[in-house]
């Protein structure tokens, strides 16, 4: 699956639109998370804990994303954009949607297969 | 008398907060600071862009998303100077810098994971905010800055003329 936020994938003709895909989560911050970011409210600097729970929503939700895409058929996602809402209290949602496509390969050289993996590396 | 003693305390707590706050927040974002420079001038040549065109690409190689998250939290010293800028309104200037630090933040680990998976172009660079806080719903929520930054790595195609205009 080729996923992008941009409308075109490079060297490749989109051929049919196949419609709206979307993935979402909400993930609620636990308790000891909370703590620390307390303390580290007086002080300063980065929390980790939350970057990483930033990380795994979006992972979540784009693995969504990708999965209604599969169930479709498609052979890429495109536009894809993220949003987030805060629904309660220490519970945020984090949003993944794009247009799942299909595509046709264009004869520039030797066009070679999408070497994308399904999996989205974070970090 | 008791009364007394126990405001003084209070109000020594809520200083050696404040001069917490203020000493290791301060060192914390200057190094911060620091870091940044060092790491953005290491890939000064790489392309970011937020043209949804992708430029100079390709074809070959199909892109693919990438993001970068990084949240900040605000230190005592800044919670509370932004508390005393609330009573009478205006431009939050102590919190630029949080904001600042996030998007830059985000962004770098946006280009190392396209470095990482063999791109050397990034375009269509967005911005989210994330409320993890949940600062918004609870006038108690702590307050941070979540930044999460998305965009598509790509291949640029081989030198042309093109590119010498770009660096």
């Amino acid at each position: 699956m080729i996923v992008v936020n941009t409308e075109l994938v490079p060297g490749r003709e989109v051929v049919q639109i196949l419609g709206l895909v979307q993935g979402n989560t909400v993930r609620a911050k636990n308790v000891g998370r909370d703590i620390a970011a307390g303390f580290k409210n007086m002080v300063g600097g980065e929390l980790k804990g939350y970057t990483q729970l930033l990380v795994e929503s979006r992972r979540q939700s784009v693995e969504r994303m990708i999965a209604q895409a599969n169930e479709l058929g498609a052979d890429a996602i495109v536009n894809v954009r993220f949003t987030t809402s805060a629904v309660t209290n220490g519970a945020a949602e984090l949003y993944a949607y794009g247009t799942a496509v299909k595509l046709m390969s264009m004869n520039v050289g030797t066009v070679q297969s999408a070497p994308i993996s399904d999996e989205i590396v974070g970090e | 008398m008791e009364g007394l003693i126990g405001i003084a305390i209070q109000i020594g707590i809520a200083a050696l907060l404040l001069g917490i706050g203020f000493g290791v927040g301060g060192v914390t974002e200057r190094r911060h600071f620091k870091k940044l420079n060092s790491r953005e001038f290491l890939y000064k040549g790489f392309l970011v862009t937020n043209l949804s065109k992708i430029p100079y690409a390709d074809p070959r190689s199909p892109g693919t998303l990438v993001t970068g998250e990084c949240v900040i939290a605000t230190d005592y010293f800044k919670s509370f100077v932004a508390k005393l800028k609330k009573i009478i309104g205006g431009e939050l200037r102590i919190y630029l810098s949080l904001m600042d630090r996030s998007r830059r933040e985000s962004i770098i680990r946006l280009i190392e994971s396209a470095q990482s998976q063999g791109f050397d172009a990034v375009c269509n660079v967005r911005f989210v905010s994330a409320d993890v806080g949940g600062s918004t719903s609870n006038r108690k929520g702590s307050t941070m800055v979540a930044i999460i930054a998305s965009g598509t790595a790509y291949k640029r195609a081989e030198l042309s003329e093109h590119q010498t205009m770009v660096s």
